[in-house]
C-alpha cells in the first residue's frame, strides 16, 4: 500500500487547510472549486510519477480533509475509487450530479459533534445517494474527534470493499 | 486534529515516511491491512495538521 499525503495550501490563522472558509462552516466556493481541481491534478500527476492505480486509490479525510475529499468525488470522480470521510459536510452541490455508481463511500459522523450537526451529515448522505454511489453512514458516540471505534469501522469497511 | 487523533488514524494506515524503518516494518507485517492491499490511500488531513508523526 502506498500513501499520498498532500498538505493543504491555504493558511487559516497559520494552519494549513485545503480551501478557504469565510466563516465556520461557510466555504469560499470559488476557492473550493479551484483547490479541488488543483488536488485532482496533483493526484493524477502523482499516480503517473509514482505508478499507482487511481482505480485503487481511496481518499481518507478528516474534517476539512473529508470535505475536499467529498468535493473531489463530486467534481472529479475519476481520481479516486472511494472514500472514508470522517466528520464531513456537503462541501458543494454541483450543477450536474455525477454518476458515482462505481464508487464506495463510508461517512463516519459524531452524534455529539459541535461543529457538524446531524442534519449536515445526513444531508451529505442524502446528496451522495442521489449519485447512485454505494454509501453508508455510521454514527459514533463522539464529537468531532476521531475515536478508536471510527478506526475499527473504517478498517472493516476497507477490508470488505477493496 | 490532535496528535491523539493522528495516532488513531495511523493505526489504520501505515506510519509516515518520516519514520521509514517503522513504515517498512509495517509493510512487512503480514497481518496488517497495508501488506494485504495493493491500493493507495490519499490522506487528507484536517485543518492545522502540519506533519505525520
Amino acid at each position: 500500500m502506498q500513501i499520498y499525503c498532500p498538505r493543504g495550501k491555504v493558511l487559516e490563522h497559520g494552519m494549513p487547510s485545503f480551501f478557504k472558509r469565510l466563516a465556520e462552516g461557510v466555504f469560499d466556493i470559488e476557492d473550493l472549486k479551484f483547490r479541488t481541481q488543483e488536488l485532482a491534478k496533483s493526484v493524477n500527476d502523482a499516480s503517473l510519477q509514482y505508478s499507482f492505480d487511481l482505480s485503487k486509490t481511496i481518499a481518507v479525510g478528516f474534517s476539512n480533509g473529508a470535505n475536499i475529499g467529498a468535493s473531489l468525488l463530486l467534481l472529479y470522480p475519476p481520481v479516486i475509487a472511494g472514500a472514508v470521510l470522517f466528520r464531513p459536510v456537503i462541501p458543494i452541490i454541483p450543477n450536474n450530479l455525477p454518476n458515482l455508481s462505481e464508487k464506495k463511500i463510508v461517512i463516519l459522523s459524531g452524534q455529539y459533534d459541535p461543529i457538524v450537526s446531524k442534519k449536515q451529515a445526513e444531508d451529505l448522505f442524502s446528496l451522495l445517494k442521489k449519485t447512485d454511489v454505494k454509501v453508508s453512514i455510521q454514527w459514533q458516540e463522539s464529537g468531532h474527534e476521531i475515536t478508536q471505534d471510527d478506526v475499527q469501522i473504517a478498517k472493516k469497511w476497507y477490508s470488505a470493499n477493496f | 486534529m490532535t496528535s491523539k487523533n493522528l495516532n488513531f488514524i495511523y493505526r489504520f494506515i501505515p506510519s509516515s515516511k518520516n519514520s521509514k524503518e517503522k513504515y517498512d516494518d509495517y509493510l512487512n507485517d503480514k497481518d496488517n491491512l497495508a501488506s494485504k492491499s495493493p491500493g493507495t490511500l490519499l490522506l487528507l488531513q484536517g485543518t492545522g495538521v502540519t506533519k505525520m508523526t
